[in-house]
This record gives structure tokens, C-alpha cells and sequence, in this order.
């Protein structure tokens, strides 16, 4: 029980992940694969904010860089490399969801199964 | 002045595009800045290449940052050659779609589409050269996005929506575990630059978390190179795109990525035992389901899609031989294939706007219409079998020695089956093109757009490339014997 809370948000974004893979393997509407992409993106967010986190860590603000007055800081790096990621996954949303208003425009529905049956005609 | 040299090859396509968006209002001025700016790409890879010969590596960080904390581009002989065989493709199959798309788009759509092109060399080129894990997680996600647009950019065929979103979710799922391998290995090693991570390996490799993140790397970068049942968004993307884009991405795409994991294994990022039991097996299969598939394919664009397949099989096999010279072997067997596949992706364009689709049926009696084009396309089928004297025989003839050397004959022989049925698939298109039956329904409802003489030329000019550097070779291989 006890490495299970203080493992807290790995085991937060491993369902995360886990919940979004399988909504996209079983969702047969794209609207709905897009949102699980987003949630699979979302999941690897808090994995690699939760891997800069330290014990009692403060933020790594300007006044903190003093290490010896403040302690253990938090790694910085990370989040920032979310942020990049976040601009990503924020694109590959924007270029999906315009995919499947143009499906909707050209087949008149998002859903797979009709899809697949209309694209063999 | 080198380094900056290495930054303009990242900064330019990006300048590049951005003109073309400024550009919109006129068209003509797009086409030309576009094809200006791959020209002095060319030019400045052509000759970072020369530079490399002399001097091995060479490295930019960018904003002035040393290099364990800024991110770093590294320019070796491998990284320079890939980047003049991506920014060549591009360069080729610009100039040759260029007359394909005015005659489907609107004019004031063709900026915005040399944007998006330029876009994803762009992402290409950095994937190539980064030294950086996350920034080439950046790259990857920068030239996938601007390759599903591109994808999805078909006015004729609706389909390719289909095939943009399939590999959209294909692709970004990949791009995510790739991240999440980045993020284990950073979480062990606290780097991110490549060569520093390397250099920690050795003492870290025991450890779960980087295992569990090779693992999820080797995974994401093989879903992106399509290895055999991991493949199946390679093959809608190949029916469906546009024909002025196939070819730039018949000769790159997946191909780039399956370079991009030889590397890694190269450096020794995938040096588990187990990977060598992996690599052998799957690269066979690679090689038999897909060759199989293409020999039983009924769309000229399917089995040219199953050739590229095949490729990655082979990087695979050449990975698991412990020779010497098997990366070089493999920059050569990739750099070979794309050539190839970037001219009979060029020539098959043609067929099938003559003819209105790409299903053999509808192919016959093609050298009636295209006698050039046909005979092109038999010296360029030559050349993906390996035949002597053309540029695919160097990497197999390489191959076939060393498995000779080694005594590893079952190996051999399965290869010499490989390339047999190479001249399989591909002669029994070429037997259409020459004996089939024409298809009795007209073809276009409208008529053919005039010839014009630059398609030809490039795609001539390719393969005499393709000849002389093949005659080359076996000059080479005579004075070696």
C-alpha cells in the first residue's frame, strides 16, 4: 500500500495510458480515437512531470537557486520539455480534428465500420 | 563556418515555408522560392558531405549552449549522405509534381502546400542530424504532422482522408511511446544529448527503467519503419496519396526512421541479448510475407509499397551479421533503394495519370502510350532486383559476400530467393506493361494535361545517375578483386 502512494502518479499515468490505448484500438468513432489520442498524450504529461518531482523539492524559481537556503528544487527540465509536447500533441489535434471534419464532409459519417464499408465501394 | 553551415540545413526549409505562407497571394513566387531553397539545400548538403569525407564529425549547438545542456546537430558521413538523399528526393519530386498539382489544386492552395512540403523536409533533415533524444522526438512529430496533411491532400481520391487519419493514430501513438522510452532513459541517465547517454550506458544498462525505455524507443521507431506486421498504415498511404507527393515519400519516410534505428543499434542503444534473437527471424519474415504480398499484389503503387518493406527486412538482417562493414552496408542498401523507388514512384505517376489508376488491369499495352517512360522503368526494376552495373548491386553483392565468407549458406540462399522474387513482382508488371490487354474504358474524362519537358529530364537524369554510379561501383569492385 505504501508503494503504491508514494508511487502515486506513475500508477496515475499508467492507467491513464493503459485507458487511452485501448480506447483507441476499440472506439470505432474518430472523434472518440482523437480524444483518447489526446488522453495517451495527457498520460505521458504527468509521467514525465511526476519523474522531476522531488521529496519536499521547491519550485525552481528565480529566488531559489541557492540551493543551500532552499533545499532540494525540483527538476526543471521536464516540464519543460512538456511544454514542447504539449504545443505537439495541441497540433496533432488540430490536424486530426480537421481530418474528421473533412471525413464528415466527404462520407457524411465518422464511424468506422460505415467507413470501411463505404471506402470498399 | 561549417557549423553554421549545419544550422542553415535546418533553418532554411523552415524560412523557406514561411515565405510561402507570406507568398500566398502568388503563386508563381512560391514555386520559385520553394525550388530555390532546395536547390541551395542541396547544394550546402552536397557539399557538408564533401566536408565530412575529409574531417569525420562536426557538430552545431544551437543558442551557444555547451552541448550537455543545449541541443546538438551532428554531422557525420551517414548523417550527411541521408541528408542529401532526403533534400534530392524532395528536390526531384518537387520539380516533377510540380506540373501534377496546377492541374488538381487551385493556384492559391499551391503555397500553402509547398509550406507544408518544405515543412517536412524540414522535419526529415532534423531527424537525420539531431544528437538529441527529445529534440528528435520534436523532428519526428514535426515531419509526421506535415506528412498527414500532405497525405490527406488528394482532391481526386477522398480515400486518402481515410488514409491520413489512420496513420495520424498510428503515427502519434508511435511518437508517444518513443516519448515515454525518452522519458525513462532521462529519468536513469539525467541526459538527454545522445552521444552523453552512450557514453553512460554501459553502467546503467542492468537497470529496468532502461530497459523498459529501449524497449519502448526500439518499439515507437519500429512502428514508424513499418516492420513487417506493424506495416499496415504504410500500405493505405501508398494507395491513396496524392501522386506529386508519393514519390518524396516512397523514397524517405519509413526508410528514414528504419536509418534511424540502425543507427541507435550502432551506438549500442539496443546491445541486449535479446535483440539478436529478435532481429534474424523478423527481418525474414519481413522479407518472405512481403514478398509474397507483392508478388500477389493487383496495384502497381501496392507492390512498389511491399518493395519498401522488404527494405526495412533487410536492415533488420544486416543488423543481426556482425560484420564490420554492415552499417555502412545498410546506409548503402537504404540510399539504393530510395533512388530506385524515388524514379519508378515518378514513372508510375505517369502510368497512372495516363491511364487513370494504378491496378495493373488498367495498365496493359502501356508502351504503346509511354515507350520511354517503360523502358525507364525496366533499367530502374533492374536496379531494386541488383542487378550488375546498376546502383542496388553494391549492397547485395556486399551481402551475398560476406554470407559467402561466413559459410552462412541457408541465409544466402533465402536472400537469392528474396531477389528472385523481386524480379517476380516487378517483370510481372513489366509483362502487363508490354503484353497486357489496354483497358477497353476511356481512361480520363478529361483530357491529358500537355507534356512538359522537365518530367522527363529529371526522371532520365535519375537513372543515368542510377546507371553510372552503378557501372562506378563495379569499376570499384574490379579494382578491390
Amino acid at each position: 500500500m505504501n508503494f503504491i502512494l508514494s508511487h502515486g502518479p506513475y500508477f496515475l499515468c499508467l492507467a491513464i495510458i493503459c485507458i487511452a490505448l485501448l480506447g483507441i484500438i476499440i472506439n470505432g468513432n474518430y472523434l472518440k480515437k482523437l480524444l483518447c489520442l489526446g488522453l495517451l498524450q495527457t498520460g505521458t504529461i504527468i509521467f514525465f512531470v511526476a519523474l522531476g518531482r522531488v521529496n519536499g523539492g521547491t519550485p525552481p524559481a528565480l529566488e531559489c537557486f541557492d540551493l543551500e537556503k532552499c533545499g532540494a528544487i525540483v527538476d526543471p527540465l521536464p516540464q519543460v520539455l512538456m511544454l514542447t509536447a504539449i504545443v505537439v500533441g495541441l497540433a496533432t489535434t488540430a490536424v486530426g480534428l480537421a481530418l474528421v471534419i473533412r471525413i464528415k464532409q466527404n462520407f457524411g459519417t465518422i464511424e468506422e465500420q460505415k467507413l470501411l464499408e463505404l471506402e470498399k465501394d | 563556418m561549417l557549423s553554421k553551415l549545419i544550422s542553415l540545413n535546418v533553418a532554411l526549409p523552415v524560412l523557406g515555408a514561411l515565405l510561402n505562407v507570406l507568398f500566398r497571394k502568388r503563386p508563381r513566387a512560391a514555386q520559385v522560392i520553394t525550388s530555390g531553397v532546395l536547390m541551395l539545400l542541396f547544394a550546402s548538403s552536397v557539399y557538408m558531405f564533401l566536408i565530412s569525407l575529409n574531417s569525420p564529425e562536426h557538430s552545431y549547438s544551437f543558442g551557444g549552449w555547451p552541448v550537455p545542456f543545449g541541443i546538438e546537430l551532428r554531422m557525420n558521413y551517414y548523417n550527411s549522405a541521408f541528408l542529401i538523399l532526403i533534400v534530392g528526393a524532395a528536390l526531384c519530386a518537387f520539380l516533377y509534381g510540380k506540373g501534377l498539382l496546377q492541374a488538381e489544386m487551385r493556384p492559391s492552395q499551391i503555397p500553402i502546400f509547398n509550406a507544408l512540403f518544405l515543412i517536412c523536409v524540414f522535419g526529415l533533415c532534423g531527424i537525420v542530424m539531431t544528437n538529441d533524444f527529445f529534440n528528435l522526438y520534436v523532428f519526428i512529430e514535426v515531419s509526421s504532422l506535415a506528412t498527414y496533411a500532405l497525405v490527406s491532400w488528394n482532391s481526386s481520391n477522398k480515400n486518402a482522408l481515410l488514409a491520413a487519419f489512420h496513420y495520424l493514430v498510428v503515427g502519434t501513438v508511435a511518437a508517444v511511446f518513443f516519448l515515454i522510452g525518452v522519458g525513462y532513459l532521462y529519468s536513469v541517465s539525467g541526459t538527454l544529448n545522445i552521444s552523453e547517454f552512450m557514453g553512460k550506458f554501459q553502467s546503467i544498462k542492468h537497470l529496468r527503467p532502461v530497459y523498459l525505455g529501449v524497449c519502448l524507443i526500439a518499439l515507437g521507431l519500429l512502428i514508424k519503419s513499418a516492420l513487417f506486421p506493424l506495416h499496415a498504415w504504410v500500405l493505405k498511404v501508398y494507395k491513396e496519396t496524392n501522386s506529386a507527393v508519393l514519390p518524396f515519400l516512397g523514397a524517405t519516410s519509413h526508410k528514414i526512421y528504419a536509418f534511424i534505428f540502425a543507427k541507435f543499434f550502432y551506438l549500442g542503444l539496443f546491445d541486449f541479448p535479446i535483440t539478436r534473437n529478435f532481429l534474424l527471424p523478423s527481418g525474414l519474415l519481413a522479407i518472405a510475407v512481403c514478398s509474397i504480398r507483392a508478388i500477389c499484389a493487383k496495384n502497381l503503387r501496392m507492390i512498389l509499397a511491399f518493395s519498401g518493406l522488404i527494405q526495412v527486412g533487410y536492415v533488420l538482417i544486416l543488423m543481426s551479421l556482425e560484420y564490420k562493414l554492415s552499417f555502412l552496408l545498410i546506409v548503402l542498401q537504404l540510399f539504393s533503394y530510395s533512388i530506385t523507388a524515388l524514379n519508378l514512384f515518378m514513372l508510375s505517376a505517369r502510368f497512372g495519370e495516363v491511364r487513370g489508376g494504378y491496378t495493373l488491369a488498367r495498365l496493359g499495352k502501356m508502351t504503346y502510350e509511354e515507350p520511354l517512360y517503360v523502358i525507364l522503368f525496366v533499367i530502374n526494376a533492374f536496379s531494386l532486383a541488383g542487378f550488375p552495373a546498376t546502383v542496388g548491386f553494391l549492397p547485395k553483392f556486399g551481402l551475398f559476400i560476406d554470407l559467402i565468407h561466413n559459410g552462412s549458406w541457408g541465409l544466402l540462399g533465402a536472400l537469392a530467393c528474396a531477389s528472385f522474387a523481386t524480379f517476380i513482382y516487378l517483370f510481372k508488371a513489366i509483362n502487363i506493361f508490354i503484353f497486357g490487354t489496354a483497358p477497353s474504358s476511356p481512361a480520363h474524362e478529361v483530357p491529358l494535361r500537355p507534356k512538359c519537358f522537365v518530367e522527363p529530364t529529371i526522371v532520365i537524369i535519375l537513372t543515368l545517375a542510377n546507371l553510372l554510379v552503378g557501372f562506378a561501383s563495379l569499376g570499384f569492385l574490379k579494382a578491390l578483386l
